[in-house]
């Protein structure tokens, strides 16, 4: 049978007066069936290439995902960098190419400016297991450099409250809350605009997985 | 389809989904790329069997076996019944369409066929008691309740609702029927089956009868 992709699926209510509707649960045990056999058949139905070509992509990407996720991993406390600079040393410690990861997302390259494409990475930064908290807090680092009012990574390096586990995302946040307290009104509507990107991001995974991304707080 | 065994006849490929998944789990590279190869495909071929457009079922297809990935590492799955895996996968691939249908919803009726103002509903009625069930636990109800019925209720059903899902038109061209006729048959057809699946232990205790 020719499945033409754009005809609707039949759907099944009679209006013959010698028929009479079946119930619900009957017609969603027929379909579901229907579907999960053809699901579950032996043969993979067969696709184009270009199909094929973006599954391949799919999979080097999700690939290079798991290896960011697991050198996440091996990170003691909050590494004071900017979200770009956070990631790239992700794939150095991966010994991964990040091209996959950035083509999938959307990004052709790592900007040099994190919080002109906050969007793009906060998603692969959530898909590497950064929380919002995390996400944001790499961010404002970056924008506070961009500030120049202070300098705000010899500020960071010098704020560990454990030199053990390096500096915390507390640690962080303290010394860019003092830092961003004496922004101007324009640079605190930035810095919002770029939080509400972010938290969208984070806000529309949370809704679809029950939860799943944690870290949106 | 309908004359295979009633022993689930997909338990092999099911194990070999089961393992590939604990594959997964573990990192190895090459599983990555078995996982896509296995599911892409079914996934695209299942979100335009259920209306999508080619082109966003090949661009969403990849999306949800990512998505898929990502719950599996994130313990959202958990190995309790053999061959249990792929249903699950089928599963999050089916509320995924769902999701893509309430922002695609349409507005016209097609074909002046009222009911797909509703056609959401209809693709998706999901009765709140059936959720219990796992997609191969209800297929294999309703492979063994049609393998009760006779052989033309076994045909009409299998060319309205299994296999083929043929209009009545067409149904009719193959039986050598008129299309009235056929959708005679295939209500009756679909009474007995309704009767089968109300005394199938599995079905039984989730539909509530008329006393």
């Amino acid at each position: 049978m020719n499945r033409n992709e754009t005809k609707w699926p039949n759907n099944y209510p009679d209006d013959n007066e010698e028929t009479s509707p079946s119930p619900p649960w009957l017609i969603h045990c027929l379909r579901l069936a229907a579907d999960y056999t053809r699901f579950t058949a032996d043969a993979a139905p067969p696709t184009t290439e270009a199909f094929r070509e973006r599954c391949r992509n799919a999979a080097e990407a999700a690939l290079t995902l798991e290896k960011l996720r697991a050198a996440r991993e091996r990170v003691i406390g909050f590494p004071p960098l900017s979200l770009a600079g956070f990631i790239t040393e992700l794939a150095s410690m991966a010994k991964a190419s990040l091209n996959p990861a950035l083509a999938w997302f959307g990004i052709a390259e790592l900007p040099s400016r994190s919080t002109d494409n906050a969007t793009d990475l906060a998603r692969l930064a959530m898909n590497i297991g950064l929380s919002f908290r995390e996400t944001f807090a790499h961010l404002r680092i970056e924008f506070a450099s961009q500030s120049g009012s202070e300098p705000i990574y010899s500020l960071l390096a010098r704020g560990a409250t454990n030199d053990a586990d390096g500096v915390s995302v507390e640690d962080c946040e303290e010394i860019l809350s003092r830092v961003e307290s004496k922004f101007t009104a324009q640079q605190w509507k930035e810095l919002r605009r770029i939080e509400d990107e972010v938290r969208a991001v984070y806000e529309s995974v949370e809704e679809y997985n029950d939860g799943l991304f944690g870290g949106a707080n | 389809m309908i004359n295979q065994s009633p022993k689930h006849p997909t338990d092999k490929r099911g194990r070999r989904m089961d393992e590939l998944a604990r594959r997964m789990l573990i990192s190895e590279d090459e599983a990555f790329y078995e996982f896509f190869e296995e599911f892409c495909p079914r996934i695209e071929a299942f979100f335009r069997s259920r209306g999508m457009p080619r082109l966003d079922a090949e661009i969403l297809a990849p999306e949800c076996v990512m998505k898929i990935i990502s719950l599996l590492k994130k313990g959202k799955y958990e190995f309790r019944r053999e061959g249990g895996f792929q249903a699950w996968t089928f599963m999050v691939a089916r509320r995924q369409l769902s999701d893509w249908w309430k922002t695609h919803r349409p507005t016209d009726p097609i074909d002046g066929i009222e009911e797909t103002l509703s056609l959401e509903d209809s693709l998706f009625p999901s009765p709140p008691q059936f959720e219990s069930l796992a997609p191969d636990e209800i297929t294999q109800a309703v492979r063994e309740a049609v393998a009760q019925l006779s052989p033309d209720d076994q045909e009409i059903i299998r060319l309205r609702h299994l296999e083929f899902e043929l209009s009545y038109d067409e149904i009719g061209s193959r039986l050598g029927i008129t299309a009235a006729a056929a959708k005679v048959r295939c209500s009756r057809a679909r009474k007995r089956l309704e009767k089968k699946l109300e005394d199938h232990p599995s079905i039984s205790p989730l539909i509530s009868r008329p006393r």
